[in-house]
């Protein structure tokens, strides 16, 4: 931690009263637990990071992993992903579709109030390699876009089938499906709602 | 601790205030709000149980695998994909990971003072399913030992390449690796 001179610098009074509190539970005197922890923001900060970003990636990951889901390497993951679907494409499709049905149940079961929210938030947090990844709803309708240039022919069927996972899992019919190399578009409707046209 | 109207003053160390001025003027912002944010943000995760320092090291790990082309999915599609070309690409999949290995070693060396010191936080933020991880360093000798209950026998081989990737890029000679579904003990040498 640095030492050495010290300067005054003005804080928020209920702030600085908290971080008293905790400094002293957890045996800390005020001044190492603010240095340490501006030492903390100025690493992140200084890295071109924010120390809001860092919390807010931390409460995600932590969603993430509640899911299963596991980091791999992008490089092999579309060339094993090609390997898997020429190879065994009614499998491979089955179990990604698995996937995404549980994906949509445990966000359910979390008792999220609106899981496709929470899981386009967590897989746009995760998919660095999908540029554009939304999920809208409108009253009993839902939409997905997937706009990806770096997936191959393959692995857009396998993530559609994913997504379709999903969206039938929450109760969702699909009824609009328009889908080329690395680009998902998705039209879905409540089950048991009638569309019209 | 000094007292004003809303406000206290707190002590800070001379040199961190001289780099949170840096910052503050680049982000056309005022210091005070840089100790205000921080301060929130450190109080919000202590109260919660959580350690702020291993939130920060999290997100430089997130950073890095940004970098270096990771990408998430379901464990179980991972499972099953590499459960069935093991049989016929076994090699090119060890192949894949060996170079990615290297690659985060790479990243690592450019990124840390210390890159093996760095390695045990770096594995233990972002591999989910790895529940101990261990690494030692005696200088010129690294031991790295991994424990998971849910990594299958390939997954397993999987990861020890990509370990010895890391420490051959690292500047380290694998001396010993054992390797049974679940644990993986790789020692290296310089």
């Amino acid at each position: 931690m640095a030492s050495g001179r010290r300067k005054m610098l003005a804080a928020r009074e209920d702030l600085a009263d908290a971080a008293s509190r905790l400094a002293a539970e957890k045996g800390y005197t005020l001044f190492s637990f603010v240095n340490n922890l501006l030492e903390l923001a100025v690493r992140v900060e200084s890295s071109g990071g924010s120390l809001e970003k860092a919390v807010e990636n931390y409460a995600l990951a932590k969603a993430v992993s509640e899911a299963s889901f596991t980091l791999v390497l992008e490089s092999a993951l579309y060339g094993t992903a090609e390997i898997a679907y020429q190879k065994a494409r009614t499998e491979t499709l089955r179990v990604w579709y698995e996937a995404g049905v549980w994906v949509a149940k445990h966000y359910s079961n979390r008792g999220v109030k609106d899981p496709l929210t929470a899981i386009e938030r967590d897989i746009t947090f995760l998919s660095w390699n999908i540029p554009e990844f939304r999920i809208e709803t409108h009253g009993n309708m839902a939409s997905v876009r997937v706009l990806a240039p770096r997936f191959n022919e393959s692995y857009t069927m396998l993530f559609l089938r994913f997504l379709e996972g999903i969206l039938e899992t929450v109760e969702y019919r699909i009824i609009h499906k328009d889908v080329g190399r690395g680009n998902i578009r998705l039209e879905a409707v409540k089950r048991g709602v009638n569309v019209k046209g | 601790m000094s007292k004003g109207k809303g406000k206290k003053l707190v002590y800070v160390s001379e040199s961190l205030v001289d780099e949170i001025s840096k910052i503050s003027r680049a982000r056309d912002t005022h210091v005070g709000k840089f100790v205000e944010d921080a301060l929130r943000q450190a109080v919000t995760m202590t109260r919660d149980g959580q350690d702020l320092a291993q939130v920060v090291d999290f997100y430089n790990v997130m950073r890095a695998h940004r970098v270096l082309g990771g990408a998430f999915i379901p464990s179980s599609i991972l499972d099953f994909m590499v459960e069935n070309l093991w049989k016929e690409k076994q090699e090119q999949l060890l192949e894949c990971f060996y170079e990615s290995g290297k690659w985060y070693g790479i990243y690592l060396k450019d990124k840390y003072a210390e890159p093996v010191e760095a390695l045990e936080p770096f594995l233990k933020l972002t591999r989910w399913e790895l529940n101990d991880v261990e690494v030692k360093d005696w200088g010129n000798n690294v031991k790295v030992r991994c424990v998971s209950t849910v990594l299958t026998n390939e997954g397993t081989l999987l990861l020890s390449r990509f370990l010895e990737g890391l420490m051959h890029a690292l500047g380290y000679k694998t001396e010993k690796v054992d390797c049974l579904k679940g644990l993986i003990i790789l020692e290296s040498k310089k």
